[in-house]
């Protein structure tokens, strides 16, 4: 025992040094312990700050087409109309009831348009119908209230522009969040929302009584702001060290910021579906992709459907699992029913609705690929491209949905029919590139880099650079016709072929497509025949240097080839740089630049560009006439008369086919009162296609021509222009009554000789043919 | 005797001639360009005969054009131009769009751009008429 006395003070010492070592240890690891947890605090702290305050989420940019407007007096297809509703996810039906809906008796379509907003302002529901006559809006009338001069469809969104994330997503403000969306998540997720501070532990203990009781996990207890922060700064993973920093990171959240902040932050972050390799993100996004149309115009079985989905965007997915969907949804609504958000009435009736769920997205990632590319190299001078794919602008296009589609349509059905289409038998195949602008804006309406339409690739409506062949005679045509005191349209030209030797000491020699000469015709026959030789010879006459002036004057840019070929057409050009050229020549030799844009708002719909009309006179009103006389006279009587096999005459058209060597090229460009088209057909190996601009180009265009309803080209007459009789053998003016006489608009009739017919018998005789 | 004959004919030409001119007149007072639906059905080759006049202003056009001429009036020279915008959308050929246009720019100061809207607009409207010789004066005052 003494020994265990002796013993009991030197074990007593040594285990007291112990003790002391040991609490020394256990203090020291304890502020080890304290210190890092620190650190570790002030980390997670300055991560939760640096995410919440910076930009939280790369918006992708929103690419719109144009806002369809309807008013009386409209030129308007019906069934194009419906291909634009389908395109916009409006479901057609007998009774209209709700918005988002379409019905069509005959000649009228009854649309209840959903709500929405763009920049130009916000467009509530509104249900009207509209009567059409003739492919004219005869009337229009709402079915409540006052009719409006112009109802407006929301715009189609076609394209995104995303971050690397591919996440598709609209943010909204906490005081846009709909109060019945608030309610449905606090019913269903978080009861406790507005009383805990980041964790609820009543929660917690309420799912796990739940799970137990049901023995296996029913309910969740993670907070709304613990599931933010899994979300928005953790990974996926199932840890303890995953869960404690949940927790952390939802209490300091709570702590930093307002219960208003963490449920918009939760709101605009939640994902909720799949679009392709795109993912939905927000309840904002999902209303668009669910719906069709804004979350603020949802009613509250949707804002509870959205709010079921939280637990599983893909086994709730309305569209695939519909059964699915809606018991989560009346789930929803009973739980909100429960805690008292919603009384019985709304309960039940909202509990009978059937799914409001849209059959398709309202939008695609990318429908007009082609056109997208346009914008994006017309946005690429001002916008960076980090800026285009993460600040959520809203891009205002052109896009015109009813000319894209019929464009579209138009090569699909007749390039079936050209000879070397099929890509089975053609080892390089057809291939197309297609602009339409508007002639009166110089917007571009519609865009095909592909005979596909969804093909993403080269674009050979932007890049496609192929001789133009007799596309360009109209600049050398218009060239001459500017010297009203040398030519008129009736000039006589001479189609004789010649020799032009050349300073390497070759000769250049132009024929003409039949191989032929045609002696002496009028300017006008010459043109409208599309003559190489006679063209060459005028082209020589006025002057090369005085043809690139114009051509440049007209809107070309880039190198000119500088050899008489230049006026054969021997310069490559994309059908874009062609549309620009002949856009100044559609609009009475006015420039106008193609825009494919009109405005550019940021996220909340506030301008930031513009990207006004244009214009400026550069060719006399006078030249520019003549030459649409001349290029109608193509389409009347000359190498594009084939278009009025399926035109109705009505339809006033100018218009040049182009054919290249070997026909390698087939091309044609024309214009109504309403609508440029320049179309391509050729072969990316640049082989014979067999085609002229007739039998190929002009098929395609005149297809899209004869599906839309336009006016006709008109040509207001300038003052110093008449129409004068002139003898189409001489050129010279004579008298109505003259045989041979033809009435021509004149500019400067002064500088036109006078001739008197040659006996008082061809003058009886000229004149009675006149009057029959 | 062919003096007499040929006057005899002048006359009578003159007046079938007077005729068909009053026929037309009281016909096609405003004569405008008719929207040609995609299914129309008469195929052929268009006549000769030149479409002076481009489009009709729809109504809604007009109204757009009024609410312009009033923000113009009350100096709301950007409003006015947000009017015209639209308006042109409805109606890109009316010369009526690009006069008032010319007009918006003029009051802003902006001489070269009234300019062309003016010029733009003369080109739409047949060189005879009223709106025409009303453009060309507007267009020597800037000058």
């Amino acid at each position: 025992m003494p020994a265990k006395k002796k013993k009991a003070p030197k074990k007593s010492a040594t285990s007291a040094k112990k003790g002391i070592f040991r609490s020394a240890l256990t203090y020291k690891l304890l502020a080890v312990f304290v210190v890092l947890f620190g650190a570790w605090l002030i980390y997670l702290d300055a991560q939760v700050r640096y995410k919440f305050e910076g930009n939280r989420w790369q918006l992708p940019a929103q690419v719109y087409a144009r806002a369809l407007e309807l008013y009386e007096g409209q030129a308007l297809n019906l069934d194009n109309l419906e291909k634009e509703l389908n395109l916009l996810a409006y479901e057609k039906t007998n009774a209209v009831a709700k918005a988002g809906t379409y019905s069509r008796n005959g000649q009228r379509i009854r649309i209840f348009r959903r709500g929405h907003q763009t920049v130009e302002g916000e467009f509530p529901a509104v249900d009207f119908t509209i009567h059409v006559a003739g492919d004219v809006v005869k009337s229009m009338r709402a079915a409540q209230g006052q009719t409006a001069a112009i109802y407006n469809l929301e715009p189609y969104k076609f394209a995104g522009l995303y971050p690397a994330s591919k996440e598709e997503r609209q943010l909204l403000r906490y005081d846009e969040l709909p109060e019945g969306l608030v309610a449905a998540l606090i019913a269903t997720e978080d009861r406790d929302f507005f009383e805990h501070h980041g964790v609820s532990p009543k929660g917690i203990a309420r799912a796990a009584i739940a799970n137990l009781k049901a023995g296996r996990t029913v309910q969740g207890g993670s907070t709304l702001t613990q599931q933010l922060v899994k979300n928005f700064y953790l990974t996926r993973e199932r840890s303890l060290s995953r869960k404690v920093n949940e927790a952390l990171m939802a209490l300091m959240l709570d702590a930093r910021y307002t219960k208003e902040d963490i449920l918009e932050a939760y709101a605009n972050d939640i994902y909720l579906g799949q679009s392709g390799n795109t993912a939905i993100h927000g309840f904002a996004m999902a209303s668009l992709f669910y719906f069709g149309k804004a979350l603020v115009y949802c009613d509250i079985d949707e804002l509870a459907l959205l709010v079921g989905m939280v637990k599983g965007p893909s086994y709730y997915d309305p569209r695939r699992n519909p059964d699915r969907a809606l018991a989560r949804r009346n789930l929803v609504l009973k739980l909100m029913h429960e805690e008292g958000w919603i009384d019985e009435d709304v309960w039940r009736n909202a509990s009978a609705r059937a799914l409001q769920t849209s059959k398709k997205p309202t939008f695609q990632a990318n429908r007009y690929p082609a056109f997208l590319d346009l914008v994006k190299r017309q946005l690429s001078a001002e916008y960076p491209e980090e800026a285009l794919r993460s600040e959520g602008l809203k891009i205002y296009t052109t896009l015109d949905p009813q000319i894209q589609m019929n464009l579209e349509a138009s090569i699909d059905t007749q390039m079936a029919s050209l000879p070397g289409a099929s890509e089975a038998q053609n080892p390089s195949p057809l291939q197309v590139g297609a602009v339409v602008t508007a002639v009166g804006t110089g917007e571009v309406l519609g865009l095909m880099g592909d005979k596909r339409g969804r093909f993403s690739g080269f674009n050979r409506a932007l890049d496609a650079r192929r001789a133009i062949g007799s596309l360009i005679k109209p600049a050398v045509y218009l060239s001459a016709l500017r010297h009203p005191n040398k030519y008129n349209l009736l000039s006589p030209l001479s189609d004789q072929g010649f020799g032009l030797e050349m300073s390497n000491g070759e000769t250049w020699e132009p024929k003409n497509f039949d191989g032929k000469s045609h002696g002496s015709l009028p300017l006008m026959d010459a043109f409208a025949k599309s003559l190489n030789i006679a063209t060459a010879r005028l082209g020589l006459e006025v002057g090369l240097d005085e043809v690139r002036d114009t051509l440049r004057e007209l809107g070309v840019e880039g190198d000119l080839n500088p050899y008489p070929s230049l006026l054969l057409g021997a310069q490559a050009m994309s059908p874009f740089e062609v549309a620009k050229f002949y856009q100044t020549i559609a609009s009475n030799g006015f420039n106008m630049p193609l825009r494919a844009i009109r405005e550019v708002s940021d996220a909340r719909y506030q301008v930031i560009s513009r990207y006004p009309f244009q214009v400026q006179q550069v060719i006399e009103p006078e030249a520019t006439f003549l030459l649409q006389a001349a290029m109608r006279e193509t389409m009347r009587k000359g190498t594009g008369r084939s278009a009025y096999r399926r035109l109705p005459k009505a339809l006033v058209t100018a218009g040049k086919t182009g054919t290249t060597n070997d026909n390698r090229d087939s091309w044609f460009a024309g214009f109504s009162g309403d609508y440029l088209g320049v179309i391509w057909v050729g072969k990316d190996d640049n082989s014979s296609t067999q085609l002229t601009g007739a039998s190929g180009a002009l098929k395609l265009w005149t297809g899209f021509m004869a599906a839309i309803p336009q006016y006709p080209l008109a040509m207001p007459r300038p003052s110093a222009v008449d129409l004068l009789w002139v003898d189409k053998q001489t050129g010279r003016r004579t008298d109505e009554a003259c045989a041979g006489a033809r009435p021509i608009p004149i500019w400067g009739s002064t500088n036109v000789p006078y001739q008197t017919c040659e006996s008082g018998f061809e003058s009886f005789s000229g004149w009675l043919k006149s009057w029959f | 005797m062919v003096l007499g004959i040929r006057f005899i004919v002048g006359i009578f030409q003159q007046t079938i001639l007077w005729l068909l001119l009053s026929l037309v007149v009281a016909c096609a007072s405003g004569p405008t360009a008719k929207i040609v639906a995609s299914q129309e059905g008469q195929v052929g080759a268009p006549s000769a005969t030149y479409q002076e006049t481009s489009q009709t202003v729809p109504k809604a056009a007009q109204t757009l054009l009024m609410g312009a001429q009033q923000a113009l009036d009350q100096g709301d020279s950007r409003g006015a131009e947000r009017y015209i915008e639209k308006a042109q959308r409805l109606a890109p050929s009316a010369g009526e769009v690009y006069a008032l246009w010319g007009a918006v720019y003029a009051t802003e100061g902006q001489l070269d751009l009234a300019q062309s809207m003016y010029q733009r607009a003369l080109a739409l409207f047949p060189g005879n008429s009223s709106q025409a010789s009303a453009i060309r004066e507007r267009l020597n005052a800037l000058r």
